[in-house]
């Protein structure tokens, strides 16, 4: 079990805390909105009425020693700031910081956030790459310049094995994984298995060859 | 190539167009804001500065015709239901709208939006599960229970090839990549002769029970 320390309970914070909670780890959830606090009661460890514009209340709440520290101040962008200095300062390991603008998100960054997220800008690639590309249903960065997305089975290898597919070869992909339609996965697949129509592949390859491969 | 309206160009919506024209996408813009109409110019196929709440200016812009609409207005709760109620109206086939709250989707949900985006608390979610699992990289959500998860190598594994390893038959899971630093390069789906090396971070894929059971029994 690790310890997290969510810091603003608006709609993003609380709904952090409760992933958390739910799994199993330590939340201690602050908020300087009574109801806020109230409201998180049942679904955090420590519920802590709190400004977190504060600097000693942070310190003894502990927050320093927590695994990660999420960074949810809703609208206020100069708490969420102070805030992440604050964290920076005490020592804490990982800082996980919500933006609410371009700017904020920079700022957010210079003062040593280790993560900056912006729900609506990232929801919005999302929904974006999805509507571009309506065959691909996710896409991840595995890392630097190699993704993967699991895409519907593209029209052109259906029906054929993925030896005779020879996505390696050819598109300089592979295929990691496929979906059947009664949903059974199978992992890693060997040449021998054949692509059915209504299959979804879990595809993994550098960026451009992965983008290709979506548009065969 | 499709047809997309994006009305309302705060953040959500403003990356809606950005990102869809650099996937070489057509996108009507709409807002009533003229510096935002502005900067978004040089990336739809018409900027429109207009009041979306009006009926005939929906209508006036053919938006019936286009595939998909997506509705991000901001903070007005009823000026994203009225748009969405006008939309349906006209026919438009596919409505994305974006909820402030869980009163609001359901209200959009239920005049006719063909799905509800919750952009915080989903991202909230996506944050609290991988932080949850501390290595995880993603999700597979489409190919439910499967994730893919980063791994630095127990002291056991070092010096020692795939092959030998035999991860895959004692747990389950692939090695879908690994990570080098020295040289800083990725192995895609390496070969069963990779020595894995002290610096080399695993990228593995697997069920997420195999994975859980990997990592503890690692650590």
């Amino acid at each position: 079990m690790a310890f997290f320390g969510v810091l603003g309970l608006g709609r993003f914070g609380s709904n952090v805390a409760r992933a958390l909670y739910e799994r199993g780890e330590e939340v201690l959830a602050v908020d300087r909105d009574p109801e806020r606090v109230h409201e998180i009661r049942p679904f955090s460890s420590q519920a802590l009425l709190a400004d977190i514009r504060d600097r000693e209340a942070l310190v003894q709440a502990g927050i320093a020693e927590a695994d990660a520290v999420v960074v949810s101040v809703g609208q206020e962008m100069e708490a969420s700031i102070l805030a992440t200095l604050y964290l920076r300062e005490l020592g804490a390991r990982r800082i996980v910081a919500k933006a609410i603008t371009l700017d904020h998100a920079k700022v957010l960054r210079r003062l040593g956030a280790s993560e900056v997220v912006f729900p609506e800008r990232d929801m919005a690639y999302r929904l974006a790459e999805r509507l571009a590309t309506p065959n691909v249903f996710e896409r991840f960065a595995v890392c630097e310049g190699v993704s993967a997305v699991e895409l519907a089975a593209p029209a052109p290898i259906v029906g054929l094995t993925l030896g005779e597919a020879a996505l390696r070869a050819r598109y300089g992909v592979t295929a990691v994984a496929i979906r059947k339609p009664d949903n059974q996965v199978i992992a890693a697949p060997d040449g021998s298995e054949r692509v059915e129509r209504g299959d979804v592949l879990v595809v993994i390859g550098p960026d451009d060859r992965v983008r290709a491969f979506e548009r065969l | 190539m499709s047809l997309f309206a994006v009305i309302g160009l705060g953040a959500f919506g403003f990356n809606v167009v950005r990102t869809l024209h650099d996937r070489g996408q057509r996108v009507i813009a709409i807002d009533h804001n003229r510096e935002v109409v502005q900067a978004i110019k040089d990336f739809a196929y018409k900027a429109v500065l207009a009041d979306a709440t009006e009926m005939e200016t929906l209508e006036a812009l053919e938006l019936g015709r286009v595939d998909a609409a997506i509705v991000s207005l901001g903070q007005k709760i009823d000026a994203s239901i009225l748009v969405v109620l006008h939309l349906k109206e006209l026919g438009t086939p596919t409505i994305y709208a974006k909820a402030l709250n869980e009163d609001h989707g359901k209200i959009l949900a239920k005049i006719g939006a063909t799905e509800v985006i919750h952009p915080e608390k989903e991202v909230a979610n996506r944050l609290g599960r991988k932080l949850a699992a501390r290595n995880v990289v993603d999700y597979l959500p489409f190919t439910e229970g499967y994730s893919i998860v980063e791994l630095a190598p127990p002291r056991e594994f070092i010096g020692k090839t795939l092959r030998e390893l035999r991860i895959r038959n004692r747990f389950g899971v692939q090695v879908i990549a690994v990570k080098e630093v020295i040289p800083d390069r990725v192995s895609l789906v390496p070969s069963p002769e990779f020595v894995v090396k002290d610096s080399d971070i695993l990228i593995l894929m697997g069920a997420d029970a195999d994975l859980d059971a990997m990592q503890r029994y690692v650590r």
